[in-house]
């Protein structure tokens, strides 16, 4: 019976122990083989690629793999475990603007629920996006409704802000502002003065803030804010116009011919060159951008130090004048920017081309009184998996923009 | 039997539900039933238990609980060669403040569990009821054995948690003894069917509860957060294998020994996503018990030594792109381990004194912990060793009226061994839930408690106790006092 009881406790222990060894690694995932076609924008050159990655994210793990190169190509290969994955790729590359400079840009793809079981093939769409824009003005409405009488636009302009990264922003600081210059015909001044180049400084004539301590605006991911200029529900008053009750701040001037809705919160007029009511260029014929100021700047600070009189040329008399009522938006202060005209008095954008290539054009001919009604959106470059939109910005307005009913 | 022996018979009988020794009824097989006691006796028992374990448990088994029951036991030498059992128990009461865990039977289901951050009280009904027969010649016997356990968890405010569970064990046994001697050794193989279903109701618009289904570690699937997957449901089979050695009647030298193997599978599936398979667990244990009984003319000795080993391994399922309510499988991993080894030994005497009896036991265990998530890598691994205690009194008031009054001590000392424990994001959401559970795991704590039984016969056979125990350990973490009174009254016959 001692022998017994040895054996029986001898085979538990020996039993016991050896399956307490450290042996239980995990069963592998062996990787399979990805062939990625790649798939760029029509007259994308793959030499001008300088950096190429792509991550992809499993959806049941959340295990991350990337895959890097320092080149674009039409295809690659890449290994991947068994898994269902979301990808997102950047491409950077360099283009050659018009005025010689060189930019940087960047290519993106998006992808979602990508069952990899064995071999597979993926094809990547490449689209244009600008990686620096996180916030980005996404709307803009310039013209207007028609008025009841149909000779002009009513005041309920308005220009959103949208987040068009995956990670909550602030706007609070940020401003919104207006060239002083004309991108059209008449106003094609030679400007004399070098702080006014506008491949040095944007040269302004409004200057409005969203107020707060720089976290009290959050936009979420794919959500925006509504700037305007009275938000009232106009279409009590004209039928088609707009309700922007729903606005979150109103540029109000504090004059008679203003109104302000006590309701909506107003930004800060830093600076604007009308001594009345500021109003967006319902001809669409200026260029407005989202500025991120410096670190410590004040509203004293700016009008101090950022004074941009300049002296011009008349373009039909040829006379040298002076325009005093103007400011300077160092261009590395501009985060996002966008130049409209109409395409027949076009001639350039108040914006370096470094910061919008083209223009976005209301109309083919000036004074058109059919733009009332429209408004400038971006396209949407690509959804993400949860449903967010990522908007094309490519720093290319005739490109990112198109134009519907402001109803819509 | 005379009176004397009775009350040996009595305090022998309160040594053994006291001083943690070789439990022959839990691992005993039903073929050995027979031997396990020399009378029938029934047994009613209602008692209750309440604990204030403060943040000394795991967030997923609460802090504390208010329980009663209800119990009936009878075992019965039905004259011959047969030989039944019989419990019934039913139980109430409430589980206090259970958060990430949306399941019951937790040590069995996790660390696979849908789990929210918010929890609450959960309401309990278990109903737990079996029963053995065993046959038996002088040499060879033969058992069968059933028990079935239902319990009902709900909470009755947001996020309302509904629970049922389902547990059937079913066991088949043969004895023989070898040379018709003082021992008789058996065999049993068991099996086990277990199902559990949860669900989860939010009942306000207001309220926004999210959900996560996990996987150890402070680790969860990210496709199944939030709102779609508020019922799972759990699949389990097991078997086992038991060998025991029990000695028959009472000789002056005796040996009891078992040893038990047991393998478990459990699934876990998403009621509502087309009842998806989504992990499974796969549990090895192995326990073994020795002890050995020296008699002398006022009482007895017995050393013995425990040895348990428990090995739990998680796969995750790997699922492709959903096609309506439905995910496909596409592939599996083995993420998650879990190694538990405890290694006791102890002694405990009882010494008959004039109408006293003292009994001590002392032991001391060593236990290794480990747990590991392979992807993203995280560990925990403790070990430590737990010297104890016991102590008892009892005396013999007269008329066979009997007063006993136990003590008990002991001590974790415990040592943090491989620890990589880096949530990454996941910190902002189960950051506080890791760090109470590893607290827990972490710390040292003494226990101490105190215990007094009163028994009496009432008539005709019919003996009345009242017993009741207080508890109280002592973490090294904030709130880490645990409090647990516990009453009973039993009779038996």
């Amino acid at each position: 019976m001692k022998k017994s009881l040895l054996l029986l406790v001898s085979a538990a222990l020996c039993a016991g122990f050896s399956s307490c060894s450290d042996d239980n690694q995990p069963a592998q995932q062996l990787p399979h083989e990805i062939s990625i076609i790649n798939e760029y924008p029509e007259g994308f050159d793959t030499g001008s690629a300088t950096a190429l990655s792509v991550t992809f994210t499993e959806l049941n793990t959340r295990d991350t793999y990337t895959l890097t190169s320092d080149a674009a190509s039409e295809s690659l290969t890449f290994l991947l475990p068994t898994g269902t994955y979301d990808y997102t790729g950047i491409i950077t590359y360099t283009t050659t603007l018009s005025d010689n400079s060189d930019k940087t840009l960047q290519l993106r793809s998006i992808g979602s629920s990508v069952t990899v079981t064995g071999p597979t093939t993926l094809t990547l769409d490449w689209f244009m996006a600008n990686a620096a824009s996180d916030l980005i003005i996404s709307e803009i409405y310039a013209a207007g409704s028609k008025n009841a009488a149909g000779t002009s636009g009513l005041r309920d302009a308005f220009i959103r802000i949208y987040n068009n990264s995956d990670h909550t922003l602030y706007a609070d600081g940020l401003a919104i502002v207006e060239s002083d210059f004309v991108n059209s015909r008449s106003n094609d001044y030679d400007i004399l003065t070098p702080a006014n180049d506008r491949n040095i400084n944007f040269t302004v004539g409004a200057v409005w803030v969203i107020p707060g301590s720089g976290s009290d605006v959050a936009i979420e991911p794919g959500e925006y804010i509504t700037l305007t200029d009275q938000a009232i529900d106009w279409s009590t008053q004209v039928e088609g116009a707009l309700d922007l009750t729903g606005a979150n701040f109103e540029w109000y001037d504090d004059v008679a011919q203003d109104t302000d809705n006590p309701s909506v919160a107003n930004l800060d007029k830093w600076f604007s060159y009308s001594k009345t009511v500021w109003m967006m260029s319902n001809q669409c014929n200026r260029s407005y951008a989202l500025v991120k100021f410096p670190e410590g700047m004040t509203v004293d600070k700016y009008l101090a130090e950022y004074k941009g009189s300049y002296d011009y040329l008349h373009p039909t008399t040829g006379t040298q004048m002076r325009k005093e009522n103007a400011y300077l938006i160092p261009n590395n202060w501009i985060i996002d920017g966008v130049n409209l005209s109409n395409k027949e008095v076009f001639v350039r954008g108040a914006l370096a081309v470094s910061i919008d290539a083209s223009y976005a054009s209301i109309s083919d001919i000036n004074g058109d009184k059919q733009r009332f009604g429209k408004k400038f959106i971006r396209k949407t470059a690509a959804v993400t998996p949860d449903g967010r939109k990522i908007l094309q910005d490519s720093d290319d307005s005739a490109a990112d923009f198109i134009l519907v009913s402001a109803n819509n | 039997m005379s009176k004397s022996a009775s009350i040996i018979s009595l305090f022998i009988l309160s040594t053994f539900l006291t001083c943690w020794s070789v439990d022959r009824d839990d691992h005993t097989v039903s073929s050995l039933l027979p031997y396990l006691h020399d009378d029938s006796y029934a047994k009613f028992t209602l008692g209750g238990v309440i604990s204030s374990t403060g943040l000394t448990q795991s967030a997923e088994t609460g802090c504390g609980k208010n329980l009663g029951y209800i119990a009936a036991e009878s075992y019965r030498h039905l004259g011959g060669s047969n030989t039944v059992k019989g419990y019934a128990k039913f139980t109430t009461g409430k589980i206090k403040d259970v958060s990430w865990n949306n399941s019951a039977d937790f040590e069995l289901v996790s660390p696979y569990v849908i789990g929210d951050p918010v929890g609450g009280d959960l309401t309990e009904r278990g109903y737990d009821f079996g029963g053995a027969y065993a046959w038996n010649n002088r040499k060879w016997s033969i058992g069968v054995s059933a028990g079935y356990r239902a319990e009902l968890f709900y909470r009755q405010r947001d996020p309302r948690d509904k629970i049922t569970v389902s547990d059937l064990n079913v066991a088949i046994s043969g004895s023989m003894r070898p040379g018709c001697g003082i021992y008789a050794v058996g065999v049993e193989t068991d099996i086990r069917v277990y199902s559990q279903s949860s669900q989860i109701e939010v009942y306000s618009p207001t309220v926004n509860i999210p959900t996560y289904a996990m996987t150890g570690l402070g680790s969860w699937y990210p496709r199944f957060t939030g709102n779609s997957s508020e019922s799972t449901a759990y699949s389990g089979f097991g078997y086992g294998i038991t060998l025991s050695l029990l000695p028959i009647g009472e000789p002056s030298y005796a040996t009891d020994a078992y040893i038990r193997f047991g393998n478990t599978d459990m699934r876990q599936y998403l009621r509502e996503i087309n009842n998806l398979h989504l992990t499974s667990l796969h549990i090895l244990d192995m326990s073994a018990g020795i002890s050995v009984l020296f008699r002398h003319h006022s009482g007895y000795i017995r050393p013995a030594g425990y040895l348990s080993l428990y090995n739990k391994t998680g796969d995750e399922n790997l699922l492709g792109q959903a096609t309506g309510n439905s995910y496909p499988v596409i592939g599996s991993r083995e993420n998650y381990y879990k190694k538990r080894l405890n290694v006791g030994i102890k002694a405990d005497s009882k010494t008959v004194i004039g109408r006293s009896s003292v009994g001590v036991a002392i032991g001391a265990e060593y236990y290794s912990r480990q747990e590991r998530l392979i992807s993203p890598s995280r560990t925990v691994n403790t070990d430590g060793i737990i010297p104890r205690l016991n102590v008892e009194w009892s005396y013999n008031i007269g008329e066979s009226k009997c007063l006993s009054i136990s003590g008990n001590v002991l001590h974790r000392f415990t040592h943090t061994g491989d620890m990589s424990l880096d949530l990454g994001t996941d910190a902002a959401i189960t950051g506080s839930l890791m760090e109470r559970n590893i607290a827990v795991i972490r710390s040292d704590f003494t226990t101490f408690g105190i215990g007094v039984t009163y028994s009496r016969p009432i008539f005709n056979g019919l003996t009345g106790a009242v017993s009741g125990r207080w508890q109280h350990s002592s973490y090294d973490i904030p709130d880490g006092n645990v409090n647990q009174f516990s009453l009973n009254i039993t009779f038996t016959i």
